[in-house]
């Protein structure tokens, strides 16, 4: 089991050692000759407003809790796909009717306006 | 397969403690993100092929995402989360005390159990724990839990919209 | 295909809350929701008698079990579910709860529970878990623009967050030492097993977190805040549903899972019962908030009924099931009671209910005689309830579990006596009080089989003593 993952492990610490190397070389490689126009955040050539790290509005919030409930359901899709030859047309109905619950939630959300932005 | 274990164990040993020890709330996250990684590694190393996978999308993706969004929301700049002892003095010893007592605890018993002279479990019917095997039991034995966790999906959604959504409509 | 038969109550109920959030995005009217909840409820009680006469069945590898003990829990939840259709309407829409969702919400609740009784498997039983709680914390929360409510929600939601776990921690532990999540194989491999200490650590945990689920003492801390605090139909659904959910899991689980451990497990459950009941009556005297007062009751009485389990022979199980449903009858007959004069007083104290003789002459009267139910006076099941808990307990050798009972109905006296005085001695105003006809039904049918209980007990101890845990 664990040997079909071990390209995931030497990836993953490639990976890893790649970012360090990197950000090393550069560190000792590179002039440092900071003045304040280079240190100026980069924003495709505009001046910048205000500052980066601002108050997100909740609606942001509302979106990505309904996002995590659907991303729940997707997951069961993956386990029905793969057996979804062999089970057949009882498999498709119960996976309809699975679906179909969450759709009239998602009607639901839609028409309190839960997914409407202002 | 034993090195797997104490790599990954201790990596996740090591984020979960970074969760409560990390002064920025975006640090914590990040432990987290480390923490959940090497579960799913403990996972695979287990045969729980699936579930590792889940444990990546589900929890490192959008789980994740929510607690960026939450910290987003909450603490605007860098600053550490305030930490007020308020009203309920000596929490944080006796919640060390409950924890230390419940570790020596759990491992006595592991310990007198005998853990480490459990038979493996060799017999693992093929397929265990892959996408096709958990699919096969969804649709087979747990058919009805599976149809009303539709229904905690659905719960999950209506809660959102009642405590934070509009409050008009 | 008569495995579908066997599941129309939980096809039913799951249909009317898919109707009902129809209904609630295409009419106007709210009352139209609670028309359908009630007659859908109804439904759903007949397919649960039609079901009585069958015979036990496993469906798909018991993940699903009909029998009688399924059968009379889901009664229990049924008429609750019935009652709370009947008697929420004009509080919810005085508070500007979002009704739709409330009923909603509180079908998928009881939908939970059905699966928690109806099952001998702990993954099915967990997603039941699962259902009833995630609703309920949502409808604990509710009334948005009290604080109070938003506490209620927040402190449920953690502690029961974290009890799940706890909770699944147990299971786990099972299913490790016995490959299986099948209450009854898991009782086989328990008994060949020979990791005392995993099983014992496993007990523990679910105990545990039953226990908060219950609010069992010394698991009770989330439970006043929350009764109080929730609107207060949800209150009364929580002390009565959601528990009586939490029991039938953990009778299945202990007496069946878990029935080669459980003689060690029989004292500490004793001693959890004893402290329970003491601890709500004694703590519920010095109340003076109506809920509040009403939430400490409910954890007495939890303690009362833990007799049942603690005793664990098959008299105490069928007196424990007997006095879940006189209980629930009586909670949710006061609570009728409370939510009127809510209607009417929003400050819920229990000086509000000062002069209500005169005020309502019937709703006193009704709620004088519940509370006489809840302390256990003759002739209401209350009275034969605890009875029968007591005789169970001496018959099964815990005299002094059963003496504690009787003391502890001593010293629930003053409290429930506190709103009798209030409502017949003292003076207060004297505007007359009324109500829809909803909570007048529903009020009428829980004195009626508080009453009845308490006068033809026969029938139903005939029921309860054919009805068995396991084949």
């Amino acid at each position: 089991m664990l040997d079909q993952y071990t390209g995931v492990g030497v990836f993953l610490a490639v990976g890893a050692l790649f970012v360090a190397v990197t950000l090393l070389a550069g560190k000792l490689l590179r002039p440092h000759n900071p003045y304040p126009e280079k240190l100026a955040t980069y924003e495709c050539g505009e001046i910048p407003v205000g500052e980066g790290q601002i108050k997100f509005h909740i609606r942001y919030y509302i979106f990505s809790l309904i996002f995590v409930v659907f991303d729940v359901e997707t997951v069961f899709l993956y386990p029905w796909a793969v057996v979804f030859e062999e089970m057949g047309l009882f498999g498709f109905v119960v996976m309809m009717l699975f679906i179909g619950t969450l759709v009239e939630g998602l009607v639901y959300a839609w028409k309190k306006g839960a997914l409407r932005w202002v | 397969m034993t090195a797997v274990f104490w790599i990954a164990g201790i990596l996740a040993v090591a984020g979960a403690l970074g969760v409560i020890v990390a002064k920025t709330p975006v640090h914590s996250v990040i432990s987290l993100v480390v923490n959940i990684l090497a579960l799913a590694a403990l996972y695979l190393a287990l045969h729980a092929e699936f579930l590792a996978l889940i444990q990546v999308i589900v929890y490192a993706g959008a789980i994740m995402i929510l607690f960026l969004f939450v910290i987003a929301l909450l603490t605007a700049r860098k600053d550490p989360i305030e930490r007020t002892e308020g009203k309920l003095e000596g929490q944080r010893e006796l919640g060390l005390v409950t924890a230390v007592g419940g570790a020596v605890l759990m491992i006595a018993v592991a310990a007198s159990a005998g853990l480490g002279r459990m038979p493996a479990n060799e017999a693992l019917p093929s397929g265990f724990g892959s996408a096709a095997a958990f699919g096969r039991e969804l649709l087979t034995t747990h058919i009805f839990s599976f149809e009303l966790t539709a229904f905690v999906l659905l719960a999950a959604v209506i809660g959102v919209v009642v405590l934070v959504g509009r409050r008009q409509l | 295909m008569q495995q579908y038969s066997l599941l129309l109550p939980e096809i039913i109920l799951a249909g009317l809350g898919l109707l009902l959030l129809a209904l609630d995005l295409t009419v106007s009217s709210k009352r139209t929701l609670a028309v359908a909840g009630v007659i859908g409820t109804l439904a759903t009680l007949a397919a649960v008698v039609a079901n009585f006469g069958a015979p036990a069945t496993e469906i798909w590898s018991g993940t699903i079990r009909v029998d009688a003990f399924a059968q009379y829990f889901k009664l229990i939840f049924a008429v609750i579910l019935g009652l709370v259709f009947l008697f929420s309407g004009e509080y919810l829409e005085r508070r500007e709860v979002k009704v739709g969702e409330f009923y909603i919400l509180v079908t998928f609740a009881t939908l939970g529970a059905f699966l928690m009784a109806s099952s001998l498997e702990l993954i099915t039983i967990y997603i039941g878990l699962e259902l009833m709680t995630i609703s309920s914390y949502v409808l604990a929360g509710m009334l948005r623009n009290d604080a109070r409510s938003s506490e209620a929600s927040i402190k449920f939601f953690l502690m029961g967050a974290l009890t799940s776990g706890v909770i699944l921690y147990g299971l786990s532990l099972l299913y490790g030492l016995t490959g299986s999540t099948h209450l009854a194989e898991i009782a086989a491999g328990l008994a060949a097993s020979p990791n005392a200490s995993l099983i014992t650590a496993a007990g523990v945990f679910i105990i545990a977190g039953f226990g908060f689920k219950i609010a069992a003492v010394p698991f009770h801390m989330w439970a006043p805040d929350t009764y109080e605090g929730a609107p207060t139909p949800v209150s009364a659904f929580l002390i009565t549903a959601s528990e009586a959910a939490g029991f039938a899991a953990l009778l299945r689980i202990l007496l069946v899972g878990l029935a080669p451990a459980l003689p060690q497990w029989q004292a500490v459950l004793a001693v959890i019962a004893f402290v329970t009941m003491t601890f709500g009556n004694v703590t519920a005297i010095v109340q003076t908030r109506t809920k509040r007062m009403l939430a400490y009751s409910a954890i007495a009485q939890a303690g009362y009924v833990l007799v049942g389990v603690a005793v664990a022979t098959p008299e105490s199980v069928s007196a424990m099931l007997f006095y879940l449903m006189v209980y629930a009858f009586s909670t949710i007959g006061a609570f009728a009671v409370v939510i009127m004069l809510s209607n009417h007083v929003p400050s819920e104290e229990i000086e509000d209910f000062k002069g209500l003789a005169r005020r309502a002459p019937a709703f006193a009267l009704s709620m004088a005689f519940l509370l006489l139910s809840l302390i256990g006076v003759p002739p209401t099941g209350g009275f034969f309830g605890k009875l029968s808990l007591y005789r169970a307990a001496v018959d099964g050798g815990m005299v002094w579990l059963a003496l504690a009972m009787v003391l502890n109905s001593a010293i629930s006296v003053p409290y429930y006596f506190n709103v009798i005085r209030n409502m017949y001695l003292a003076e207060g105003p004297s505007t007359a009080l009324g109500a829809r006809p909803g909570l007048k039904i529903a009020l009428g049918i829980s004195v009626a089989a508080t009453l009845l209980l308490g006068v033809f007990p026969e029938p139903l101890v005939g029921l309860l003593r054919t009805l068995h845990i396991m084949p």
